[in-house]
C-alpha cells in the first residue's frame, strides 16, 4: 500500500537560492502532523509544490502514489496563508463557488459552521475583518472531504477565541480516512493536537517524530525541542 | 474538571491518570457509558488517536470494557478499582513525603504536618 503523502528528494530554486534542497519525508493516513520550520525554511513553497501551483526541479511528490497533478488536486484542499475569496461579493457566492468546483464541498456542514460563527449567507466579503476573513475560508476549505488538508499558518494572527475555533475545526473534520498538515512556527498553540511532526530547516527535513516519543526521548515539549534545534546564532555572537 | 497537560510528558498518559482520577472520584461511575472518544478528544483539545490511544490502556488495565451494543463502559469490578486507587494513593504520598524531604523535614515531621492540615475548598 502507498503512503498518503510520499515525497523524495525534493529540489525547488529561486534565482538561485535552495527554497526545498533535497526534502524527503512520507506521511500516512489518520494523522494530524505539524509542519514546523522558521520563516523561510521551506512551508509554503512545500505547500505550492504539494498543490502543483508551482513546478519542482527535480524530485517528486506522490499523493496516494500518484504524482502531483489535475488527479492529486481532487484530493488536497490547500488553506493558504492569504486570503482566496476576496474577488467574490457575498459569502453565499464564496460558498456557490466551492460547490461548483469541488463535488467533495459539504455545503451543509459549511453552513453549519458560518452560522455557529454567527455568518450570514448575505454578508458582503469587502465588510469582513482579517480574522472573520481567516474564519471563513477555513470554513470553506475544511467543508471538502479531502485526502489530505495542507493548512498554511492557520493560526497566525488570530485572537484567543478564534485560535480555540480553527482548532475545534481541524479536530472535528479530522478523521481516520484523512491527514491533516499544519505548517507554523509558532508550536505552543498547537502542541496537543498533534501526532507527528517534521521539522524542517533550510529545504530539508531536520527532525521527523510521533509528538509522544518525542516527548518522551527528550523529556521536553515538542515547542521546547523546536526551539533548542532552531537556536540561530544572531549577529555572529557567541552568547546566549 | 478541567484538562490540564504538562507537555513534556506523553500526553495520553495524561490523559489515562484524568480519566482514572474521574472514575476513582465517581465522576464516571462505575458501570457507567464513557463519553466517545471523538467528544472526549474534542472537549479535552487533544487529537483524537491520542484520546483512543488512553482509552485502550484504560482497557488493558481493566478499568473499562468495550461493549459491541453500548459503547465503552466504566468496569463494575470493585476489586480493581481498589487497587488501582491504592496504587495512586502510594503515588501521591511518597511524592509528598520526597517533597517534604526537600524541605528538610523528615518522614515523622511530615505525618504530623498531615495531622495538623485541614484541606479547605476543593
Amino acid at each position: 500500500m502507498n503512503e498518503l503523502v510520499e515525497i523524495k528528494d525534493l529540489k525547488r530554486s529561486f534565482a538561485g537560492k535552495r527554497a526545498l534542497n533535497g526534502m524527503t519525508f512520507s506521511l500516512g493516513t489518520g494523522k494530524i502532523v505539524g509542519l514546523l520550520g522558521e520563516n523561510g525554511a521551506g512551508k509554503t513553497t512545500l505547500f505550492r509544490v504539494m498543490t502543483g501551483l508551482l513546478t519542482r526541479d527535480s524530485g517528486s511528490v506522490r499523493i496516494e502514489g500518484i504524482e502531483v497533478g489535475p488527479k492529486t488536486n481532487e484530493r488536497i484542499s490547500y488553506v493558504p496563508d492569504h486570503f482566496v475569496f476576496g474577488g467574490f461579493r457575498r459569502i453565499s457566492n464564496a460558498v456557490t463557488y466551492m460547490k461548483m468546483c469541488f463535488p467533495d464541498f459539504d455545503e451543509k456542514k459549511a453552513e453549519m459552521l458560518l452560522a455557529k460563527l454567527h455568518f450570514t449567507q448575505d454578508q458582503k466579503i469587502a465588510s469582513l475583518s482579517k480574522g472573520q476573513k481567516a474564519q471563513v475560508q477555513l470554513v470553506l476549505l475544511m467543508s471538502r472531504k479531502a485526502k489530505l488538508y495542507l493548512l498554511d499558518e492557520p493560526l497566525a494572527a488570530v485572537d484567543p477565541a478564534t485560535r480555540e475555533f480553527i482548532i475545534k475545526t481541524i479536530l472535528s473534520t479530522f478523521g481516520e480516512d484523512n491527514t491533516v498538515l499544519i505548517s507554523t512556527h509558532v508550536v505552543m498553540d498547537i502542541e496537543l493536537i498533534l501526532d507527528e511532526v517534521v521539522m524542517i530547516k533550510d529545504g530539508r527535513v531536520h527532525l521527523q517524530g510521533e509528538t509522544d516519543e518525542l516527548r518522551e526521548k527528550y523529556g521536553k515539549t515538542i515547542n521546547e525541542i523546536f526551539k533548542d534545534e532552531f537556536r540561530y546564532v544572531e549577529g555572529g555572537t557567541e552568547n546566549e | 474538571m478541567p484538562w490540564a497537560f504538562k507537555e513534556n510528558r506523553p500526553i495520553f498518559q495524561q490523559i489515562y491518570d484524568a480519566i482514572v482520577i474521574r472514575i476513582l472520584n465517581g465522576t464516571y461511575p462505575m458501570g457507567s457509558k464513557l463519553p466517545s472518544v471523538r467528544e472526549m478528544a474534542e472537549e479535552a483539545g487533544v487529537n483524537p488517536n491520542t484520546m483512543q490511544r488512553a482509552m485502550s490502556q484504560l482497557e488493558s488495565a481493566g478499568l473499562a470494557l468495550t461493549n459491541r451494543t453500548s459503547g465503552r463502559i466504566v468496569t463494575t469490578d470493585e476489586e480493581i478499582l481498589k487497587r488501582v486507587k491504592r496504587d495512586y494513593a502510594i503515588t501521591s504520598a511518597r511524592e509528598f513525603i520526597r517533597e517534604m524531604q526537600g524541605l528538610g523535614l523528615s518522614k515523622e515531621d511530615a505525618k504530623a504536618l498531615l495531622d495538623e492540615s485541614e484541606v479547605t475548598g476543593k
